[in-house]
């Protein structure tokens, strides 16, 4: 049972607070946001920056982890919280197949390479769409919003590119200035 | 590499290896149990398991969090360790850890209690936590006596437990497994 102390320890030495490593089936969601804002509400942190902290999780749980449900077993995503002197910072990683992770490339790359004022205009244009979003569209507007949220402060890498499927990890940080 | 990525990588791994989907480190309040209790009612309910096992998982894992919340804290300040949760699913059952300090005064008292409610079957529990209640001049060891009683009568399985060493004289880290099967025999 060492790995628990192991985990406290990892935990504790990065300041995570919480690890969820799930399928996040939308049925959960309300359930993780639970968690976070009951840290939040412990924590007194400022309505706005409790807002910006919510819209990034939601964007996290139901538009970047795999929410593969048909597979109940499967857990491919991890979402994390962690808590630093002037914020919270939101990691989240996911497994992702070739054709995702192309997709995603695309839209990253862009959206790196973007100034908040660009991306909060592309934010409009893709909302003004009358029709329902395919999935390229959900997943920009989602990056997109995560920042714009965090005023840019985003990092992201790849792990494992060598295989089939590779592992996308986020880290969102949401300072309380 | 920076040591954010190493942490997230080995928490990752971990969990994949100990099958674990949620931990919690940090401080315990009323607020936090809520919430981990909610999320784990939203998971079982999701997975539908059976209403008897959802049942039994809920308070033991009430009782663990009472525990945790109560035991939380160290009077050392040079021993700051932070209490965690951690929730496994495995495919025939769930196990609940919880991790905190503990005094090591306590220690051998701790271990002869959860020895001796190991050695017993369920009748013996029984008569055992009516004897527990009766004598209940309540100290911290004997409300966590009645507490490890409580548990491994619900769970109808062993307690597995262990104490690992901190940076600290007087205290160790006590962690505590319990596992609740999803099938009922």
């Amino acid at each position: 049972m060492e790995y628990t102390f192991n985990l406290q320890r990892l935990m504790s030495k990065s300041s995570y607070l919480l690890a969820i490593r799930d399928n996040f089936e939308r049925l959960l969601s309300k359930s993780v946001f639970s968690i976070v804002e009951s840290q939040m509400k412990n924590d007194n942190v400022d309505v706005n920056v409790k807002n910006r902290i919510f819209g990034v999780v939601v964007e996290c749980v139901q538009n970047i982890c795999s929410n593969d449900t048909a597979h109940s077993t499967t857990k491919n995503s991890i979402l994390l919280l962690n808590k630093f002197e002037n914020g919270f910072k939101i990691v989240v990683g996911t497994k992702l197949n070739k054709e995702r992770k192309a997709r995603l490339d695309i839209i990253l790359a862009e959206i790196s390479s973007s100034t908040l004022e660009e991306l909060k205009a592309k934010k409009k244009s893709i909302i003004f769409i009358k029709k329902d979003l395919d999935e390229t569209q959900k997943e920009n507007l989602a990056l997109i919003d995560m920042f714009i949220r965090s005023s840019g402060h985003v990092k992201y890498h790849y792990d494992g590119e060598s295989g089939e499927d590779c592992f996308l990890i986020i880290e969102i940080e949401i300072s309380n200035n | 590499m920076a040591p954010m990525e190493t942490s997230l990588k080995q928490i990752h791994s971990i969990m994949n290896d100990e099958n674990a989907v949620l931990i919690y480190s940090g401080e315990f309040n009323q607020e936090i149990v809520k919430s981990m209790l909610n999320y784990t009612e939203g998971k079982l309910e999701s997975s539908g398991i059976d209403d008897m096992v959802r049942k039994k998982i809920f308070n033991v894992m009430v009782e663990q969090l009472q525990n945790i919340t109560k035991h939380q804290f160290t009077d050392d300040e040079k021993a700051v360790v932070q209490p965690c949760f951690v929730l496994i699913e495995h495919e025939n059952y769930y196990n609940l850890v919880t991790g905190n300090p503990i005094h090591v005064d306590t220690i051998q008292m701790v271990t002869d209690r959860i020895n001796q409610v190991n050695g017993l079957n369920a009748d013996q529990l029984k008569a055992l936590y009516k004897e527990a209640r009766l004598n209940s001049s309540i100290s911290e060891v004997g409300g966590a006596g009645l507490g490890f009683i409580d548990v491994a009568r619900k769970t109808e399985n062993k307690l597995d437990f262990g104490f690992y060493d901190i940076e600290s004289a007087n205290y160790k880290y006590f962690t505590l497994k319990t596992q609740i099967n999803k099938i009922l025999v």
